[in-house]
């Protein structure tokens, strides 16, 4: 708002180029006002689509991973009790732990005693387990661990 | 979140409307410019910041660009001879003053077009046209004040103007 002593009345010639000025016809004001309101609403149904969409593929992604975890767990757990059946077919005593056991350290990798109780957490992440081989006591994965009980080498550390 | 800037859109609308009559002419065309204006506006609404300014300057901003596009598309029509083909029916004086009104505009240099477009068919201070235009409101006032003489002699119509008073130093007048 001016202050008083600014404000002033306004000329013929600024009145009538106000009052006479073009106006739009209504249809149009009616047609753009409802235009710019539609504009405003289509974002919000894009964005529940794009939510909607990505809460799907979360959930199903999130249920298939963890089935998939699961699923690799079973098979690994599976394996190594087939190990164990053979192994006791064998008549191979099975590995026993041994505090000396668990507590070598060994490059930093953890270190399990008996592979029969490992978890397929520690199958997976390359659990190592004492064995004796020619009189060394090895570290080994299970894989190699297997194979050299297969071929005679005695669990755990040697004495 | 923001306020939407075009939530209502209706006043906005016939301001941005008069403002290119003004400039374009009243008819067709202008429906089409201001048309533009709001398509684009619609489009660019997450742009537009608040805090910078009102709306109806950024759609007048908008709406500058689309009228320079469309007076650089426009075929020039003569008009010398119409007047022997115009309808010879009577018309109301209110809709030939209008006309004349239009016609004297229209033959305004197109800096001073665009003033009394912006002043008087938008309803913008002098200082939010200076801002528009990025010019001095001292600047404005005066070029308003030259426009505001040169239309009252085409109009040929003695305009009292009241001494010591520039055209457009006061603030927006209701519409």
């Amino acid at each position: 708002m001016s202050p008083f002593w600014q404000r002033r009345q306004e000329t013929d010639l600024e009145r009538r180029l106000r009052s006479e000025r073009p106006d739009a016809p209504d249809r149009l004001v009616r047609m753009l006002a409802a235009r710019s309101r539609a504009g405003d609403r289509r974002l919000a149904p894009r964005l529940a689509v794009v939510a909607a969409v990505t809460a799907v593929m979360l959930v199903a992604l999130g249920a298939v991973g963890t089935v998939g975890y699961a699923g690799t767990a079973m098979l690994s757990f599976d394996s190594s009790v087939r190990d164990m059946v053979r192994l006791s077919s064998k008549n191979v005593s099975k590995p026993k732990p041994s505090s000396a056991s668990r507590s070598k350290p060994n490059a930093g990798k953890s270190v399990a005693g008996d592979p029969a109780q490992a978890s397929p957490w520690q199958h997976q992440y390359h659990q190592k387990y004492p064995i004796c081989h020619n009189g060394n006591t090895l570290y080994l994965p299970l894989p190699g661990y297997t194979a050299h009980l297969l071929h005679g080498d005695q669990p755990g550390v040697c004495p | 979140m923001a306020r939407d800037p075009l939530a209502d859109a209706a006043p906005l609308v016939r301001r941005v409307y008069s403002y290119v009559a003004y400039r374009l002419g009243d008819g067709p065309d202008a429906e089409d410019v201001t048309s533009d204006v709001f398509e684009r506006a619609v489009r660019y609404r997450s742009s537009f910041d608040g805090r910078r300014g009102d709306v109806l300057p950024w759609l007048l901003g908008i709406a500058r660009r689309c009228v320079a596009d469309a007076a650089a598309a426009r075929v020039p029509i003569p008009t010398d001879d119409l007047g022997d083909r115009a309808d010879p029916s009577p018309l109301e004086d209110d809709a030939l003053r209008r006309l004349e009104l239009r016609a004297a505009v229209e033959r305004l240099d197109p800096r001073a077009r665009e003033l009394v477009a912006l002043r008087y068919g938008a309803d913008l201070t002098a200082r939010q046209i200076a801002e528009l235009l990025n010019e001095r409101t001292n600047t404005i006032e005066v070029a308003l004040h030259r426009a505001l003489r040169r239309l009252e002699e085409i109009l040929g119509e003695p305009e009292t103007v009241a001494p010591g008073h520039v055209a457009g130093r006061e603030h927006a007048q209701p519409s």
